[in-house]
């Protein structure tokens, strides 16, 4: 496999509020290789911004990371310097947020808004670009996302463009510098769905492109079969598995994973699956041992009392499940 | 019982988030405690009325006189824990006077929105709302008789359009909801839609700004006194003993100075208790 | 919605307004006093004055005659005669109005500058130190009546320190410059006196801080308040996320979105500096139109309040509008929505 670009290790963050701490992020790995695109797929609430904002070092004022490296190039994000953070996302990261009408300015013009986008991203080289350029560019990248009139958007707000429209130019921006990893934060989740479907071709057509790495975090196991190369199922801030796309969705050894993937309706399949009976983790009091021993059928009594390893299954295929790990041992 | 006092449990950690409400409600409770007990407390009590003892005039602050004595010898400490009387009159009695008369015409207008009820009681009150509420005030503090009664009037008159107008732009918006037309729907009394179905919606603004403005209204009522329109001497008022001091600055400033910083107490206090009561009441999700 | 026609809109509501509240001053100037002659002149006054007087003031008329009466000369400029100079209301008002106009102007500059400044110092350092000092600060400004303000300045600036003038608008050693605008400041620019400019400004600097320092707090306050809740907004994490630098993300981004809420609210206290005025001109005895006011308030003078309330709500309905318009210039959604 080709190198290392993102090593998240032993990632635990929590969030302080009133009631008392909510451990989210309870010890998370993850890898990502260079140009290798990458899948992050669990519940709404499993965590999965808390990673993706972690990796950019934006987590909200309540937000506490406890432990772990976000290694970036094999240097830690958490504990760079305000230069360096500011490099790295200025030209190496870029992020697609979940609703583009919230991470759009209402007050700013498009324009303006990708302007500094692009204008910091070359500042810090040093060299200045005209404002000209910038504009150029900012057309450019419109056009890319296939904008039609990209002078008349750059003109507009926010509010007067339509949901898809501002997706396309949220991914205008995430890509309108060379960037290395390009993280989607649901990017689909607050559009119509019928307009769902371009925004993945598009951001796929311009990762490809561009021969950019992509974290693609979704609750949706279809876009996550359709755009990825390799998959980090998460539960309860936890990783429970992980493996290469095609293998998870055929051969899935969690008893989380197999829960969920019987829940999607299959034509051949005979209805709808049975659903997960309990409730999410609740993070002020998770389980002291595997976080989704609660609701799993074949919970052991080591389950409930230790947290399981990640344990490799076959080449490329980890699961963090005792049922697996007990096999190996005996 | 439990989603009761887990609920009563989150208002007053709401409240006590913000430290300094804390502050400010021990504050409010001083100066009532003050105010109500202000014969037992005073060291001077004579001094709230006309008393006159010239021996004793004009004293700086001393151990005998915490805050020094006025031009006839009276104890100001005294006068001051005495004012705080009328200065609470003012600010409790105003918003306990205007906020059910205007909440009741801000929720009629609302109930009638887009009829001609709600066009002339809007229009009323845009009239009030174009001129500060202090000028109103003032200018009908004038005509009647000087007392504290009087300028509460005055306050009252220019103060109600703006809970009418806070009341309205709730109501006009709370009776589109589901559950209004629901009620509607099933036939409910019109008071039965009114005072059970929409009022209930709009009760959290109106209590924050209730809490927020006692303050305010005291220091207008402070404002009236200084100008001569509130209480009359000799009963002690705060803007009253203000004016009457700041004739003999700068030699003798503590006749005007504690007064003036007794009124700023006073106003911090309740406006740290309404910062308190309005993170109590938010919706905020914690 | 074009911007003249919104204009002549907003111009054709505030007429309306206008027209109700010259009705509301009329009933508070002619029919709440009860016998506005009798109580203008007082108890003493022979039963014979008090006719002529009713007479004059076309009291003797039926009340709707009356008001057309009133309008009609305020129309064309005539506001009755003041009860208590003598004189012709505009007079008085033409004579006093400059001084409370310069001080008042004045007063919203600090009150704009200073709040905003420090509103976006406290955004900026939230939760520090700085933070918490204008906090406090901000809090004893809202809880500190004008006049209040006045006095600790008055003790504080002009007698303990005495570096600024504690009286009238200008030393009397000093010829005030010709007339012009009536505003000495101004006028004293005009015609080059700069010695002039300097004493009047030093005069004017005492009542505008009185008058500016609550409005000002509760300005850095607002804005302050709403910068922090938008700071934890999708957008502002976006920006950063992208490495725009967060001084810009202040003063760019978050500024002008907390601008819009703050605006109104700074405005309407910015008119309200008027009334604050009727106060604080009486502490440091300064000429202007609000302790002219305030006599007239205390000896009612019945038509000259009228006069003066009616031009204290025309000022403000223009002041609304002009936040209107700068509301609408800060935010987008107002100003192209309507066109729809």
């Amino acid at each position: 496999m080709s190198e290392l670009l993102l090593n998240i290790k032993d990632l635990k963050v929590g969030y302080r509020v009133y009631k008392g701490l909510l451990r989210v992020l309870n010890g998370v790995n993850i890898e990502i290789y260079k140009g290798e695109r990458v899948g992050i797929v669990g519940e709404t609430g499993s965590g999965k911004t808390t990673i993706a904002r972690s990796i950019l070092r934006i987590l909200p004022k309540a937000a506490k990371i406890f432990d772990g490296k976000v290694l970036f190039e094999d240097k830690d994000v958490l504990t760079m310097s305000k230069p360096e953070v500011s490099l790295l996302r200025r030209q190496q990261i870029s992020m697609i947020f979940q609703d583009p009408t919230a991470a759009l300015n209402p007050v700013s013009t498009i324009g303006s808004i990708m302007s500094d986008v692009i204008g910091y991203s070359y500042t810090a080289e040093g060299s200045r670009v005209k404002p000209s350029q910038i504009r150029e560019m900012a057309i450019n990248a419109l056009r890319l996302a296939s904008l039609p009139a990209p002078e008349r958007i750059l003109a507009s707000y926010p509010f007067q463009l339509s949901g898809g429209m501002r997706q396309r130019v949220f991914i205008a921006m995430a890509l309108a510098t060379p960037r290395s990893l390009v993280i989607a934060d649901e990017p689909t989740t607050n559009l119509d769905v019928t307009i769902q479907d371009q925004i993945l071709r598009l951001i796929k057509r311009l990762i490809d492109e561009k021969h950019t790495s992509l974290i693609l975090i979704s609750h949706s196991l279809d876009v996550v079969s359709e755009m990825t190369d390799r998959v980090y199922m998460t539960y309860g801030g936890t990783v429970v598995e992980q493996a290469n796309t095609r293998d998870l969705f055929e051969n899935p050894y969690h008893p989380y994973s197999r829960a969920l993937l019987s829940c999607i309706p299959r034509l051949s399949g005979g209805g709808f699956g049975s659903g997960i009976p309990g409730q999410m983790v609740d993070y002020l009091a998770a389980p002291r041992g595997c976080r989704f021993s609660p609701r799993c059928p074949k919970a052991l009594p080591v389950c409930r009392t230790e947290a399981p390893p990640l344990v490799e299954t076959e080449p490329g295929h980890k699961v963090a499940c005792f049922l697996f790990s007990e096999k190996q041992g005996s | 019982m439990e989603i009761f006092l887990d609920s009563i449990k989150n208002s007053i950690y709401k409240f006590s988030r913000n430290k300094v409400s804390i502050i400010g409600f021990f504050m409010v409770a001083m100066v009532i405690i003050v105010a109500i007990f202000a014969p037992l407390l005073a060291p001077y009590p004579k001094a709230a009325g006309a008393f006159i003892d010239f021996s004793n005039a004009s004293k700086p602050p001393s151990r005998a006189h915490f805050f020094g004595t006025d031009v006839v010898g009276r104890d100001i400490l005294s006068r001051v824990m005495f004012a705080f009387r009328g200065a609470l009159i003012m600010g409790l009695g105003v918003i306990a006077a205007i906020v059910p008369f205007g909440v009741l015409v801000g929720l009629f207008a609302g109930y009638y929105y887009g009829t001609w009820i709600d066009t002339v009681v809007m229009r009323i009150t845009d009239i009030f709302v174009t001129l500060p509420a202090l000028l109103l005030a003032l200018a009908v503090a004038s005509f009647g008789r000087p007392s504290l009664f009087n300028s509460m009037m005055a306050v009252a008159f220019a103060w109600w359009p703006f809970y009418a107008r806070l009341t309205y732009s709730m109501a006009s918006s709370v009776r589109n909801e589901t559950f209004v037309k629901a009620a509607q729907t099933i036939g409910a009394h019109k008071a039965h839609i009114i005072f059970k179905e929409i009022l209930p919606n709009c009760l959290a603004p109106i209590f924050t700004k209730m809490a927020l403005e006692i303050g305010w209204v005291i220091l207008v009522g402070a404002t009236l006194s200084f100008v001569g329109l509130g209480e009359q001497p000799p009963t002690a008022a705060l803007g009253t003993m203000v004016s009457d001091g700041a004739q003999y600055l700068p030699a003798q400033w503590w006749i005007s100075l504690f007064p003036a910083l007794a009124i700023c107490f006073m106003i911090l206090a309740f406006n740290l208790l309404g910062d308190g009561v309005k993170s109590m009441l938010s919706t905020e999700v914690l | 919605m074009s911007l003249p026609s919104w204009l002549a809109k907003r111009l054709g509501e505030a007429v309306i307004v206008l027209v109700g509240l010259s009705i509301l001053l009329f009933c508070i100037t002619r029919i709440l006093p009860g016998d506005p002659a009798r109580i203008a002149l007082g108890p003493r006054v022979p039963e014979s004055a008090v006719e002529d007087l009713r007479k004059q003031m076309n009291l003797d008329k039926p009340l709707p005659t009356q008001y057309f009466l009133w309008v009609k000369g305020v129309l064309r400029g005539d506001f009755g005669m003041s009860l208590l100079s003598r004189r012709a209301v505009v007079t008085d008002i033409k004579a006093y109005f400059p001084a409370t106009l310069e001080e008042v102007i004045l007063a919203a500059i600090l009150q704009f500058a200073g709040g905003i400044g420090l509103g976006i110092l406290a955004a900026k350092y939230a939760d520090t130190w700085l933070d918490g000092i204008v906090r406090v600060v901000a809090y004893l400004g809202i809880a500190t009546p004008s006049f209040v303000w006045g006095i600790v300045l008055l003790l504080l600036l002009g007698y303990w320190i005495p570096i600024l003038p504690i009286q009238g608008r200008i030393s009397p050693n000093v010829t005030p410059p010709p007339h012009i605008t009536g505003m000495f400041t101004v006028d004293s620019l005009l015609t080059g006196k700069l010695g002039v400019l300097w004493d009047s400004l030093k005069h004017l600097i005492l009542p505008a801080l009185a008058l500016a320092l609550a409005p000002m707090s509760q300005a850095a306050r607002l804005l302050r308040s709403s910068m922090c809740d938008d700071m934890e907004a999708d957008h502002v994490y976006a920006m950063r996320a992208y490495g725009v630098p967060e001084n810009r993300i202040l003063t760019k981004y978050l500024a002008r979105l907390a601008f819009i809420p703050a605006i109104s609210v700074m405005s309407l206290d910015a008119g309200s500096l008027f009334a604050s005025a009727f106060v604080v001109e009486s502490v440091f005895n300064f000429p202007g139109l609000s302790r002219f006011g305030m006599q007239a308030i205390l000896n009612k003078d019945l038509n000259s309040i009228a006069g003066i309330l009616l031009l204290v709500g025309v000022l403000f309905v223009l002041i609304i509008i002009l936040a209107d318009l700068i509301v609408a210039y800060l935010d987008p959604r107002t100003r192209l929505q309507q066109r729809g």
